[in-house]
C-alpha cells in the first residue's frame, strides 16, 4: 500500500531566492496522525502547499495518496483529501450554504445535511461567510474539508487566531474526525499536537530534524526532575550548584535533567533536606513535546544530571 | 487539455454569482459599455444630425485632417472614427476592469486560500475568473452593440458591412482585454497596483487604436485594428505563459 503522503528529496526555492525546503524526505503512512512542527519559517506551510498542488517543487518529488503531484491523476487524489487552510479570508458575497454547495460539486459527492449537523451549522447556512463568528468560520472550513468524506486530512494551523472556547470546540471536532483518517496537522501549538497526534515531523530551516512517533521520542528523551522548596528557586539553584549540578528556574521551582530521575531523586532529596531546604516538591517529569521540540531545534539546552552521579549529603 | 474542465464550470458559476452581487464590479461593468457603446455615439449622431439639418454638417473634411478622416463627412467621422474608437475602448477597458474585481479581490481578501484547499488546480481558478469576466462582458456588450448597430442602420449612417466590422472589433478588443487580465492576475497584488498595471498595459493599446483609426482609410481600418488587438492580446498571453508562473497568484 502506498504512503498517504510522501516527499522525496524535495526542495522549494521561491522567486525571491528564499529556500523554504531543502531536500526533505519523509512519508506518512495510511492511518497515521502526524503533526508537522517547526518554528516560523521552517517550511511547514510550504510543505502543505506542495501537497495541495498549489506550488511545484523546485527539485524532488511529492506524492499524495500514491499519486505524484502535478500528474493528471493527482486531482483524483485531491478529491480524496480534505484541506483546512491557515486563516483563510471569508467571502462577503457568498453564504455558508452556497459555499458548501460549491464544495460538494467540486468533490462530486458528500452528504451536506450530515456535515451541517455534525458542525452545528444549520442556523448559519443563510449567513454571509464574512459575517460568521471566528468559531463558525473555522467550523465551516472543517465542514468543507470533510464534506467529500476524505481519506486524508491536511490541517494547516486549524486553531490559529481562535479564542480558547472555539479552540476547544475545534479540538473536540478534530479528535473525532481524525480517529478514522490519516492526518497531517501543521501547527505551532505543541499542546494541540500532543493531544491530537501520535507521530511528529519537526522541520527547521527547511530540513527534517526529527520524524518519530511520540511514544519513541518520549522513551528516548532525557527525564527531568522538578524540585521546589519553601526558600524559593534561587536557594534551590544555589544548593544544587554547590553540588556541581546546574538547573533552570521554572517559576518557584527548578528543573534539572537526569539520566535516571526516579533512581536519583531520593538521594538528592535527602541531601537537599540535610542542607536545610524545606523541599515540598520532588517530581520526575516525563518529557513534554515542548521540551522535545525545543531540544530538537536547539532552542533551549537542558543541563543534565549524568546517570549514576552520586549526590553527597 | 480542455480549459473548460468540470472544475472551471463550477467555479465560473461561483464567480458570476459573486460578480452580480458586487456593486462596484457591476457598476463598472455597466457604466463604461453603456457610455461608450450607446450614450456617446447617440450624442455624436444627434449633434452631427442637428448640425446637418442646420446646414453646418454637410461638407467633407479638408486635406489638413488626418489621412484616415480625409474625404469623410462629419457623420462619417462619427461612423468611421469615433464609434469604432469607443467600441474598441469599451471592449478593451471593461473586461480588464471587471477582472480586477474578481481576480485581485480574491487575493486581497485571502479567500483564494479557500479555493486552493479544494480539489481544483490553480489554473482552474484563474481560467474560471477570466471565463466569468468574458461571459459578463458578452452579456453586457452584445445587447448594447446591437442597439448601436440598429441606431446606425436606422440613421442610414452605415451598412451591414460596418455592423459586421463593429462586431469583429468588439470581439477582438474583448479577447485582447481578457489576455491583458491574465497578465494582471499573475502580477497584481492589490487594487492599486492592478490599476497601475492595467493602465500601463492598456495605454499603448489605446494609443494604437487611435493611431490606426486616424491613419488608415475607412475600408481597412477596422480589420487592421481588430488584427492588431488580437496580436497585442497574443503578446500579453505569451509573456504571461512564458515569463510568469501561476504560483505568483498565491505569493
Amino acid at each position: 500500500m502506498p504512503s498517504a503522503l510522501a516527499f522525496a528529496e524535495t526542495s522549494k526555492r521561491y522567486r525571491n531566492g528564499k529556500l523554504a525546503l531543502d531536500g526533505i524526505s519523509f512519508a506518512v503512512e495510511p492511518g497515521a496522525r502526524a503533526c508537522l512542527l517547526g518554528p516560523n519559517g521552517a517550511g511547514k506551510s510550504t510543505a502543505i502547499r506542495l501537497l495541495e498542488g498549489a506550488l511545484a517543487p523546485s527539485a524532488g518529488r511529492v506524492w499524495l495518496l500514491g499519486e505524484e503531484v502535478g500528474t493528471p491523476w493527482y486531482l483524483e487524489a485531491r478529491r480524496r483529501t480534505g484541506v483546512v487552510p491557515q486563516g483563510p479570508g471569508m467571502y462577503p458575497d457568498l453564504t455558508a450554504g452556497e459555499y458548501l454547495g460549491y464544495v460538494r460539486r467540486l468533490y462530486g459527492r458528500g452528504d451536506l445535511a450530515a456535515v451541517v449537523e455534525v458542525f452545528g451549522l444549520g442556523d448559519q447556512l443563510a449567513t454571509r461567510m464574512a459575517q460568521l463568528s471566528g468559531g463558525f468560520q473555522r467550523r465551516l472550513t472543517l465542514a468543507a474539508a470533510l464534506l467529500g468524506e476524505p481519506e486524508l486530512l491536511l490541517l494547516d494551523e486549524p486553531t490559529v487566531g481562535l479564542d480558547p472556547v472555539a479552540t476547544r470546540d475545534v479540538h473536540d471536532y478534530l479528535a473525532t474526525v481524525m480517529r478514522e483518517r490519516t492526518t497531517l496537522l501543521c501547527t505551532h501549538n505543541l499542546a494541540e499536537a500532543e493531544k491530537l497526534c501520535d507521530e511528529v515531523v519537526i522541520l527547521n530551516a527547511g530540513k527534517v530534524l526529527v520524524h518519530r512517533s511520540l511514544a519513541d521520542l518520549r522513551r528516548e528523551s532525557r527525564p527531568r526532575l522538578r524540585l521546589a522548596a519553601r526558600q524559593g528557586s534561587q536557594a534551590m539553584l544555589a544548593a544544587l550548584q554547590s553540588r556541581g549540578l546546574s538547573a533552570e528556574a521554572d517559576g518557584d521551582a527548578v528543573v534539572l535533567a537526569a539520566e535516571d530521575a526516579r533512581g536519583q531523586a531520593p538521594a538528592l532529596l535527602r541531601a537537599l533536606l540535610a542542607d536545610g531546604l524545606d523541599v515540598y516538591e520532588c517530581t520526575p517529569l516525563e518529557a513534554s513535546l515542548e521540551t522535545m521540540f525545543l531540544e530538537a531545534v536547539g532552542a533551549r539546552p537542558t543541563p543534565a544530571l549524568p546517570r549514576g552521579e552520586r549526590v553527597s549529603a | 487539455m480542455s480549459v473548460l474542465t468540470p472544475e472551471v464550470r463550477v467555479l465560473v458559476g461561483k464567480e458570476i454569482r459573486q460578480l452580480l452581487r458586487s456593486r462596484g464590479a457591476l457598476t463598472t461593468s455597466l457604466i463604461l459599455p453603456v457610455l461608450f457603446l450607446v450614450v456617446v455615439p447617440a450624442l455624436e449622431y444627434f449633434s452631427f444630425g442637428t448640425g446637418s439639418r442646420a446646414g453646418r454638417g454637410g461638407g467633407t473634411l479638408s486635406g489638413v485632417s488626418p489621412p484616415g478622416l480625409t474625404g469623410l463627412k462629419p457623420i462619417g467621422v462619427v461612423t468611421y472614427y469615433l464609434v469604432p474608437m469607443f467600441t474598441a475602448l469599451a471592449g478593451v477597458l471593461m473586461p480588464s476592469v471587471t477582472a480586477i474585481y474578481t481576480i485581485v479581490q480574491e487575493r486581497e481578501r485571502k479567500t483564494v486560500e479557500l479555493l486552493v484547499a479544494l480539489p481544483v488546480r490553480l489554473t482552474d481558478i484563474i481560467y474560471a475568473k477570466l471565463a466569468a469576466t468574458l461571459l459578463i462582458a458578452l452579456a453586457v456588450m452584445l445587447p448594447l452593440i446591437t442597439v448601436q448597430a440598429v441606431g446606425a442602420l436606422v440613421l442610414g449612417a452605415a451598412g451591414p458591412g460596418w455592423v459586421a466590422g463593429e462586431l469583429l472589433l468588439l470581439g477582438c478588443a474583448i479577447a485582447c482585454s481578457i489576455c491583458v487580465s491574465f497578465v494582471l492576475a499573475l502580477l497584481a497584488r492589490d487594487f492599486r497596483t492592478s490599476q497601475q498595471i492595467n493602465g500601463f498595459l492598456l495605454m499603448p493599446i489605446l494609443i494604437l487604436v487611435n493611431a490606426v483609426l486616424l491613419v488608415l482609410p475607412p475600408a481597412v481600418k477596422v480589420p487592421v485594428l481588430a488584427a492588431l488587438l488580437l496580436l497585442a492580446g497574443a503578446l500579453a498571453l505569451t509573456v504571461a505563459v512564458r515569463r510568469l508562473t501561476f504560483e505568483r497568484y498565491l505569493s
